[in-house]
């Protein structure tokens, strides 16, 4: 699983989503946090497409990656977007490696809300959820 | 009836990279759900796909240029995606339990063959309709506002696509059945055309409309009608689509959808195809038996390993789907 993928989870505890909106329209449920296995984060370069890249941009929830790539201590991102990025191709390039070439294959997403641990194996996030988590 | 997580086990899943028919039947509809999802043109999009199995219409998805992330409940279905190399992130997760993403993270959505498997209780603890509403709720929360989803589905009965659709409705999708080939029992096919509506009524009335005439695709006569109805907000079907979906069709009227006809029928689109075939050919061209002996001849002059002549050459396998 990338960070782009990873950028869009959420918790899908009944429980959890019942208790995890803030007064400003957030989630305390989101992001899900990346705690790879050892050895369970990968790198693998995959070609720059722009297309993709100028069209993912817009719509990544910019402070939920950057507190990921920080925990993960995987790039520093800017606080904001900075203007212009989308015709910064050196910008959309790095963008594009972090959340495209980043992948979890071995560990947790761990929800923040409720804590529940969501595993992942051989790169496929486990969301299944049990009967009395519904 | 078996869970689809146990139905789609191994065995069940190999298919999916064996058998030609199964892969090209897979791959027909998964460009048919891109096409009635009718993104803006030349834009690369980021596309959910809802029971991805083993990435076979995840591929329709990358040749068409977009990104995706897929779902499947099947643990083995997405193993041979993985073995596959599918470019797509995939996910183990239960539509029945919601999708589990952030609102409008999707641009569309598509799925083949996948949930009409809500409409049945597989588990103990089941409610289909709890289910169906989980899932349509989910859906409309992480496609964009004006986003579309053409889910094709395979319903057993009039019961389950009302199921289907009323639930749809009732999330706030607008949209409508679009019915390929209605009138082959093989190759028919049903195909729900939803528009996440933006909240304003016109606004969504008119995004349901052009669903339904660009659902409606080759269908002749059917889709102004529908779309007329689209833009009242209440629904009337098109006598023709009524037809076509042979009383099928009577089980949209409580749902708010439309109903347009898609494709003609298979037999007419295949006479088509075969006669498109035959002009590439062109009249000149030499008849097909002398022509396989030529190139047979072409070969053996290479050294090429190459069956000897018989009475069969060149002549068409009846059991050869074309
Ligand atoms: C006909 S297959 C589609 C295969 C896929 N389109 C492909 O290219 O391989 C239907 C898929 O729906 C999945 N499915 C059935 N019920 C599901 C559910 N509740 N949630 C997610 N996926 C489900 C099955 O596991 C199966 O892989
Ligand atoms: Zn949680």
């Amino acid at each position: 699983m990338r960070l782009v993928t990873q950028n869009l989870l959420t918790c899908q505890v009944k429980a959890c989503m019942d208790t995890a909106a803030t007064p400003d329209g957030g989630f305390l449920s989101y992001p899900l946090k990346v705690v790879p296995d050892a050895g369970g984060l990968k790198q693998v370069a995959s070609p720059f497409d722009e297309g993709v890249a100028k069209s993912i941009l817009p719509r990544l929830d910019w402070a939920a990656l950057r507190k990921t790539a920080a925990e993960l201590g995987v790039a520093a991102l800017p606080e904001e977007v900075p203007a212009g990025a989308e015709s910064d191709a050196g910008f959309l390039r790095s963008v594009y490696a972090l959340v495209f070439d980043i992948h979890l294959e071995e560990g947790n997403l761990l929800c923040p809300h409720c804590g529940r641990a969501y595993p992942v194996r051989k790169g496929v996030p486990n969301m299944l959820l049990r009967d009395d988590e519904m | 009836m078996a869970p689809a997580e146990v139905f789609y086990d191994g065995t069940e899943a190999k298919k999916y990279t064996s058998s030609s028919r199964i892969i090209d039947v897979q791959a027909q509809m998964a460009h048919r759900c891109i096409e009635l999802m009718a993104l803006p043109p030349g834009h690369r999009c980021f596309i959910l796909d809802i029971g991805c199995g083993s990435g076979l219409s995840g591929e329709a998805l990358s040749s068409a240029g977009h990104a995706w992330v897929g779902t499947d409940i099947s643990a083995d279905m997405l193993t041979v995606g993985l073995a596959r190399g599918t470019p797509g992130d995939t996910l183990l997760s239960d539509m029945g339990q919601g999708l589990p993403f952030r609102t409008g993270s999707f641009d569309g959505a598509i799925s083949v063959s996948a949930v009409q498997w809500l409409c049945y209780a597989t588990q103990k603890s089941h409610q289909p309709y709890r289910r169906i509403r989980a899932f349509f709720a989910s859906l409309y929360r992480c496609l964009k506002r004006g986003a579309r989803a053409a889910l094709q589905i395979y319903p057993e009965n009039a019961a389950h696509l009302e199921m289907l659709s009323a639930a749809a409705a009732k999330a706030g999708f607008r949209g409508g059945l679009v019915v390929d080939f209605p009138n082959s029992t093989k190759a028919k096919k049903y195909y729900l055309c939803l528009v996440a509506g933006s909240g304003e009524r016109d606004d969504s009335a008119a995004a349901a409309t052009s669903a339904a005439g660009a659902a409606a695709g080759a269908a002749a006569g059917a889709s102004a009608d529908s779309s007329s109805s689209a833009s009242d907000g209440d629904l009337k079907h098109s006598d023709a689509a009524m037809e076509a979906t042979d009383g099928m069709g009577s089980a949209m009227t409580s749902s708010g959808l439309v109903v347009a006809m898609g494709r003609r029928s298979s037999s007419d689109f295949e006479k088509r195809r075969r006669s498109r075939a035959q002009d590439r050919v062109g009249a000149h061209a030499p008849a097909r038996k002398e022509w396989v002996l030529r190139k047979k001849e072409q070969r053996r002059a290479k050294g090429l390993p190459t069956r000897s002549d018989s009475k069969y050459t060149g002549r068409r396998r009846p059991d050869r789907i074309t």
